[in-house]
């Protein structure tokens, strides 16, 4: 039960961690 | 890379200040692959593929922000979302305005020390530039020099509120959440 929550709470943290960077256009080299 | 640095400061606070991560866990987080896709594709187009059509660069730019704006829509309702999405509005809407590109500070990247190279820039100084207040116009010298924009900082301000506000207080922890009886209807 511990892994599962751990895996959701990793799953939401990602989501949301690379629309962030994705909404930044986070890989700007210009 | 200084955005993946300032959300891993940003995850970082939560701890430090006595919030518990193991709180996302109780999140209906829908469509969760948009994002990865959405870093994916933007960083193939400016390292993997950056020569080609400059158009259609542009439109598939545009386009991970369509994904953006399908997940941040269909996530309303988690905290902070909607401050996330009100600059990646600002972000989509100076992009979708320069023709796919974000415009860039001529100023601002030249204090970063910032040089354009060649192929295709998901940000950069643009001739004319429409909205430049929205566009890449702080700039942010040293080892991971870069520009940012409003749109940037209202986003990392709403990763703040996501985060603390769904990590701290008196949220419901998981394994209780899910030991819970459904609560009767009333009325």
């Amino acid at each position: 039960m511990k892994k599962f929550y751990a895996y959701r709470a990793a799953s939401a943290l990602a989501a949301i961690v690379t629309v962030v960077v994705a909404s930044g256009a986070g890989f700007k080299w210009g | 890379m200084i955005l993946l640095v300032l959300a891993a400061l940003c995850v970082v606070s939560v701890p430090l200040t006595g919030g518990s991560l193991r709180r996302l866990a109780t999140l209906q987080v829908r469509w969760l692959w948009l994002g990865p896709v959405a870093v994916v594709v933007q960083t193939a187009l400016v390292t993997i593929a950056p020569g080609g059509s400059e158009t259609v660069h542009a439109v598939i730019h545009v386009g991970t922000y369509v994904m953006l704006g399908a997940f941040l829509w269909a996530n309303r309702r988690l905290a902070g979302v909607a401050v996330i999405a009100a600059g990646a509005f600002l972000n989509g809407l100076a992009i979708t305005v320069n023709g796919g590109v974000m415009p860039a500070a001529a100023t601002a990247e030249r204090v970063a020390g910032l040089t354009a190279g060649s192929g295709f820039h998901n940000s950069a100084v643009v001739a004319q530039p429409h909205l430049l207040w929205f566009g890449d116009i702080i700039p942010v010298p040293g080892p991971l020099a870069n520009v940012l924009s409003v749109g940037d900082c209202i986003i990392f301000a709403g990763l703040l509120f996501f985060l603390h506000l769904t990590c701290r207080g008196d949220r419901t922890e998981p394994a209780v959440l899910a030991a819970a009886p459904a609560e009767p209807v009333v009325g």
